[in-house]
């Protein structure tokens, strides 16, 4: 038998065997990817809904766990999720009634309406071991939830809270944990949790990021993806890098960094009006700041669209006030200001300092490098001589917090918001000094108009407290405010992500294949 | 042989060779860059021009500005004088320190030699970034601290010479006949030792300022060296490296004068080493 093969058998059976495998991968190529990987800035605090970090923690949550109801994508209103039915009674009650057979992960049972019971009351009402949820505000008059059968309860109120619905029922803080779960894993649910969501968290490693795979006892739609690998990386450069390389599918990054990735083979580009809100504060308990004058003079001495220029590319809009639109409250009359040397040099003379020797501090991110730059420069032109002082992540977080918190000087601060006005003015009450109000800003008028926001039902009511909230936050000249952030998402054209407005709050199990 | 007549023939021996030359000429530019700074900058290396931000070179900006506007020609140069004084301070202090305690190990008794040993292993075993890291998370990051750990972790190489070094001088008859005319071990260690050991601790110390450079551009790179607006080497790539695609000349810039500098001190430190070291002399190099 000849073994031989001819030079022209040879050609057609090489020509073959091309086609085939062509075949073969054009068909692996054209199945939906199973994994996707997403990118957050920050590092995995806690997944324990009460006691989440921030975005970076609440995506994986919104993610692991059900709620009552869920905000629909496009953030217009709630969907029914764990509940049946879920009727608000009047202003200060509301009942619900769970789907039966819903379960929790690991083996932990039937989710029951004791857990919704133990899970909203441990925000304040009823902390388990005496620790009180920093996220309670979004419980605000939460005085009891009474059980009423096994799948049935009522939600009762104190008085009425306008964002009760948007910011506690339908987001994290409205999240059902198993009661035994948690008491029985305590700390550890915070990187173990046991959910009833469409995903379950598969393994979490510090500085590294969580995966998260499908809940085969889910009773809700099928999410698309099997694993999502929820990546930490820092750095946005880093990030653009893994994106082009394809080991990314989804990330929000900066204009700079993301508008060079506009047309790159396989990424999409888009951009959506932020709702973050980034300034510059100043803390009014620490001395020379103490006196108005000099936070005024420094509110003076900046040049705003400047800052913006050096570290958005000038992309990012300016904010004049906290509440940005479309958020409820947006003060379109805020004061805006221009710089002005002469007059923010008359302000220090007026209040005996002439030389004054400051910090700013602020996150090692290119952009808040750029922008304290900027503003150091413009300070010393008034007499101003700051130092900025780069923290490394886990350093700045603390920074302005407890005592540490009382030494800070100035810094420059990224908070994301939701599309209530409550959710954003909650930071800067005399009950957060010492947690998130790093300014040290104690106003008991503010105070009042805070609660009475959370309490006011009509919206026009409701915008003209906030308004007059924001006035009193103007007053203090504690508050540079800088930008409500551009949302610039980049994505793999494959994948389809679902967020709410913002991009800041994702919504990873109705994540597709495009 | 006068010390300065010594002198001059290691130096032409150093300039008997390219990489010698190369070298020689390279430090001469870096470190006269560093020294004369103000003179021979264009601008204030801090002065920001937010409108006239990544500007390509032009005659006002020879090599262009970074992403705040700044002269990166000028930022280059002070960026030298960072790194130059760095390498100073922390190459100058770890050779002194180490000198000393590697002596002192030599003339301690068993015991006390080995306890100093140990405390070389121990820093040793520290990689300097990993201590850099430790030490900038409780102190934060300044130009200073970098300079102390670095003199730390080079300390160790500094000790270890003088010790070999002095371990095999103590029995030399010259040292043997200063002790017979009652010289103090002090007088013997400064005035007789340390002449004759500084030679190989020189080298040794040239061979180093490469390394020192690198890692300070490192530190400051990864933002735990100097504070800005301060200008490194180190933090010039970073910003660069951030702004990549709006301009690539900082990068580019800043690389290449750190691989330039790194270069020069190497191939000066090598002449050097040959150029000091008899053994190669008695091979007929």
């Amino acid at each position: 038998m000849d073994h031989f093969m001819s030079r022209r058998a040879f050609v057609g059976a090489s020509a073959a065997a091309l086609t085939l495998a062509m075949g073969a991968s054009s068909s692996v190529s054209a199945q939906p990817k199973s994994t996707i990987t997403v990118r957050i800035d920050r590092d995995i605090t806690a997944l324990d809904p009460a006691f989440r970090g921030g975005p970076h923690d609440a995506n994986v949550v919104r993610a692991v766990f059900q709620r009552l109801a869920a905000l629909k994508v496009d953030g217009s209103g709630l969907e029914l999720d764990a509940a049946a039915e879920l009727k608000q009674v009047d202003p200060t009650l509301i009942e619900f009634t769970l789907k039966p057979g819903q379960m929790f992960t690991d083996g932990f049972g039937e989710m029951t309406a004791e857990d919704v019971k133990f899970s909203f009351e441990r925000f304040a009402v009823a902390p388990v071991d005496g620790k009180v949820s920093p996220y309670k505000a979004d419980w605000a008059g939460l005085t009891e939830v009474e059980v009423t059968g096994t799948y049935t309860g009522r939600i009762k109120l104190s008085a009425p809270n306008a964002g009760l619905m948007t910011i506690a029922i339908g987001d994290c803080s409205g999240c059902i944990v198993s009661k035994k779960a948690v008491l029985e894993r305590g700390a550890e649910h915070n990187t173990h949790p046991v959910g009833s969501g469409a995903y379950q968290v598969a393994s979490v490693e510090k500085q590294r990021g969580a995966v998260l795979r499908r809940n085969p006892d889910y009773k809700g739609a099928r999410p698309a993806f099997e694993e999502i690998r929820v990546n930490f990386i820092q750095d946005p450069k880093t990030t653009e890098l893994a994106l082009r390389s394809g080991e990314l599918d989804f990330a929000v990054l900066p204009p700079s960094i993301a508008e060079p990735m506009r047309g790159a083979s396989g990424l999409s580009v888009e951009n959506y009006p932020g709702l973050a809100y980034i300034w510059l504060g100043i803390n009014m308990q620490k001395a020379p700041f103490t006196d108005v004058r000099v936070r005024q003079a420094v509110r003076l001495a900046l040049d705003v669209d400047q800052i913006l220029l050096a570290g958005f590319n000038g992309k990012a809009p300016r904010l004049n006030a906290l509440v940005m639109p479309p958020v409820l409250g947006y003060w379109k009359d805020a004061p805006i200001y221009k710089r002005n040397v002469a007059e923010a040099r008359r302000l220090l003379a007026e209040a005996g300092q002439t030389s004054i020797k400051t910090r700013i501090t602020i996150l090692n991110q290119p952009a808040y490098q750029s922008m304290a730059l900027v503003a150091r420069a413009l300070l010393q032109e008034v007499g101003i001589s700051a130092e900025v002082d780069v923290q490394e992540g886990g350093t700045y977080w603390d920074a302005g917090k407890g005592e540490a918190g009382k030494n800070i000087d100035m810094f420059l601060m990224r908070f994301n918001g939701k599309l209530d006005p409550s959710f954003l003015m909650q930071w800067f009450t005399s009950s957060q000094i010492g947690l998130w109000n790093w300014q040290r800003f104690a106003s008991p008028e503010y105070d009042q108009l805070a609660q009475q926001a959370i309490r006011e039902l009509d919206p026009a009511k409701r915008a003209e407290i906030a308004i007059k909230a924001q006035q009193e936050m103007d007053k203090s000249a504690a508050f540079v405010w800088l930008t409500n952030d551009v949302a610039y998402v980049v994505r793999r054209t494959s994948v389809k992500p679902a967020f709410l407005p913002g991009a800041i709050d994702w919504q990873l199990d109705k994540f597709t294949p495009a | 042989m006068t010390a300065f007549a010594a002198t001059r023939a290691t130096f032409a021996r150093i300039l008997s060779g390219p990489g010698g030359i190369v070298g020689t000429v390279i430090i001469v530019l870096v470190v006269g860059s560093a020294i004369f700074a103000p003179l021979v900058v264009t601008h204030d290396p801090d002065a920001l021009d937010i409108l006239n931000r990544f500007s390509g070179p032009s005659a006002a900006h020879w090599l262009g500005t970074d992403n705040l506007g700044r002269d990166l020609y000028s930022r280059l140069v002070y960026g030298a004088r960072v790194a130059m004084m760095v390498a100073l301070f922390a190459i100058g202090s770890a050779l002194v320190v180490g000198t000393l305690l590697g002596m002192l190990a030599a003339s301690l008794n068993a015991r006390g030699e080995r306890l100093l040993l140990i405390v070389f292993d121990i820093i040793s075993s520290f990689p300097s970034l990993v201590l850099a890291l430790a030490v900038v998370a409780v102190f934060g990051p300044s130009t200073a601290l970098v300079t102390a750990i670095v003199a730390v972790t080079l300390m160790p190489h500094f000790g270890r010479v003088a010790r070999a070094q002095m371990l095999t001088l103590r029995h030399a008859p010259f040292i043997e006949a200063e002790r017979l005319i009652g010289a103090s071990p002090v007088r013997i260690a400064l005035s007789h030792i340390l002449p004759n050991i500084a030679g190989p601790l020189v080298v040794l110390a040239s061979i180093d300022i490469p390394v020192v450079i690198t890692i300070e551009a490192g530190l400051s790179f990864i933002g735990l060296g100097v504070r800005p607006p301060l200008a490194s080497w180190g933090t010039l790539i970073y910003d660069g490296y951030a702004y990549l695609s709006d301009s690539r000349v900082p990068v580019i810039v800043a690389s290449a004068a750190l691989a330039i500098a790194t270069l020069g001190f190497t191939l000066f430190g090598e002449a050097l080493r040959d150029a000091v070291d008899p053994r190669l002399d008695r091979e007929g190099r």
